[in-house]
């Protein structure tokens, strides 16, 4: 029974976002108002219960007061919404820009820049592609030389790695596509399968029933 | 009907067909899926893996599948699993896998072969603090004290862990390359949205990754590596379909841009922007 009810909830909100599709009306408007409501409702109750495991009970079970400086920092935050005190909430950006910067640039080095370079160089150029690759490397940072004239010889090489690059965003919008059918594909099977079927069934008949009467209207 | 309605209504049909009747399109499996693979079974018995969690629900059915089956294969190794990550969805999202995947748990007892940490906030700097802390959070999801735990007692920074694995839908395997792998040295694969598979192939191509489950594809290769076909199987059916109807509509519209230019029906392109 409470399968049958989620299955119907779930294909109900499901086809609710769909009818957008269709036109604007109340259905979407409800189902994207839960939606959100939710979903906030979610994050902030993992939020304060975060706030308990980390600063509330190492403090009143341990004793560890160092936890009541992250979380002051925390709450100085939200003096941003205070225009006199706002300036408070630079303090805790300021920490949490330099600290992540600091230290992502720490493993940065060696990661995207000395092991792509590794690979690149120490490529095996008796496989084809390999050597795809390195045209295409070398073609593509080329064109983004910005302090010489890109004519003659530069700019036939600029131009190949114009193409390089349009390629490549093709490819990535490809793999937007392929993403996006995944993601479709899950939701529609909600739709086609038990008990989701009759809530499409119900829907269809629906907008057959709205577009009659705008016909006549 | 607007023309636009009609393709979203052939799309909805296609994806669809796999579902009501699954055709089975062979799956042929990828080099770096099978990579991923054999990294995972060549793990000495004992070995620790952190899964990482980046994901919330909203990826699951693209990633759900490669997840299930991964998860599936590390409770099947005589390793020790610890789950954390750094999305707020994460205890949801273990649990759905456990459910929607019917995940076989085995001879695995919690708090000696796999632990749930939680998730962490804080993005980069989090996953840095684990790598450097494994009992960073203090109890488990379920407020268990880490010190109570019998697994977590020889775990206690990333250089007692072999691999790190993550969920992601993003660019978090920079994090873990910079935070897990150029430190402490431990392994790096990731299960990734196929929105960021291109970005994240150029670690895989350097080596830096060993292996990727790339989105709902790579899922269905995996199920099919570990010998349990479920819904990433049927998922490549439906992506087949889709993307011949997707192949098919561009070529039409090249086509019929082409016949517009050499005949010179075609209209001026309206100037858009400021």
């Amino acid at each position: 029974m409470t399968d049958l009810f989620l299955g119907l909830v779930l294909a109900g909100c499901t086809l609710a976002f769909f009818s957008l599709l269709y036109r604007e009306n109340i259905f979407y408007r409800s189902a994207e108002h839960m939606y959100i409501g939710i979903g906030i409702g979610y994050i902030l109750f993992q939020g304060f219960d975060r706030v308990i495991a980390y600063v509330w009970t190492p403090v009143t079970t341990r004793g560890e007061w160092i936890w009541i400086v992250p979380f002051i920092l925390g709450l100085l935050i939200y003096t941003r919404y205070i225009k006199s005190v706002n300036w408070m909430s630079k303090w805790p950006m300021a920490l949490i820009i330099g600290s992540g910067t600091g230290l992502a640039m720490g493993g940065l080095v060696a990661t995207m820049i000395v092991g792509l370079i590794v690979s690149t160089i120490t490529l095996d150029f008796r496989n084809v592609s390999n050597i795809v690759f390195l045209i295409i490397t070398v073609t593509g940072i080329a064109y983004f030389l910005l302090t010489r004239e890109q004519t003659g010889t530069l700019g036939y090489v600029t131009k190949l790695g114009r193409f390089c690059l349009m390629a490549a965003f093709g490819g990535s919008m490809a793999s937007n596509v392929n993403s996006f059918c995944s993601r479709l594909g899950g939701v529609i099977e909600t739709l086609v399968t038990y008990p989701g079927y009759y809530m499409t069934a119900l829907a269809f008949i629906l907008v057959l029933a709205d577009s009659m009467i705008l016909k006549k209207k | 009907m607007e023309q636009r309605h009609i393709i979203y209504l052939l799309l909805a049909i296609m994806i669809a067909i796999p579902y009501i009747q699954p055709i089975g399109i062979p799956v042929e499996t990828s080099k770096m899926t099978r990579d991923f693979y054999n990294k995972l079974k060549s793990l000495p018995e004992g070995s620790a893996v952190v899964l990482m969690v980046d994901v919330g629900l909203g990826s699951w059915v693209e990633l759900g599948p490669a997840t299930v089956a991964v998860v599936q294969h590390l409770l099947d190794l005589p390793i020790k699993l610890l789950v954390s990550g750094g999305s707020a969805e994460l205890p949801v999202v273990w649990e759905y896998t456990l459910e929607q995947g019917n995940i076989k748990l085995g001879d695995n007892k919690y708090g000696e072969d796999y632990v749930v940490l939680g998730f962490i906030t804080g993005g980069e700097p989090a996953a840095a603090a684990l790598a450097d802390n494994l009992h960073l959070t203090k109890e488990d999801q379920y407020g268990t004290p880490l010190e109570e735990i019998p697994m977590m007692k020889d775990l206690r920074t990333a250089a007692d862990v072999k691999v790190v694995l993550s969920i992601m839908a993003g660019t978090q395997e920079e994090w873990y390359l910079r935070q897990w792998r150029a430190p402490y040295g431990t392994d790096v694969g990731i299960i990734v949205s196929a929105v960021t598979t291109a970005l994240a192939m150029t670690y895989y191509v350097s080596g830096q990754i060993f292996g990727m489950v790339n989105s709902l594809r790579g899922g269905a290769e995996y199920e099919l590596l570990i010998s349990k076909p479920g819904k990433g199987v049927v998922g490549t059916d439906m992506l087949s379909l889709s993307h011949l109807l997707l192949v098919g509509l561009l070529i039409i519209g090249n086509i019929q841009l082409l016949y517009e230019k050499f005949s010179g029906t075609r209209k001026p392109e309206e100037k858009t922007g400021g």
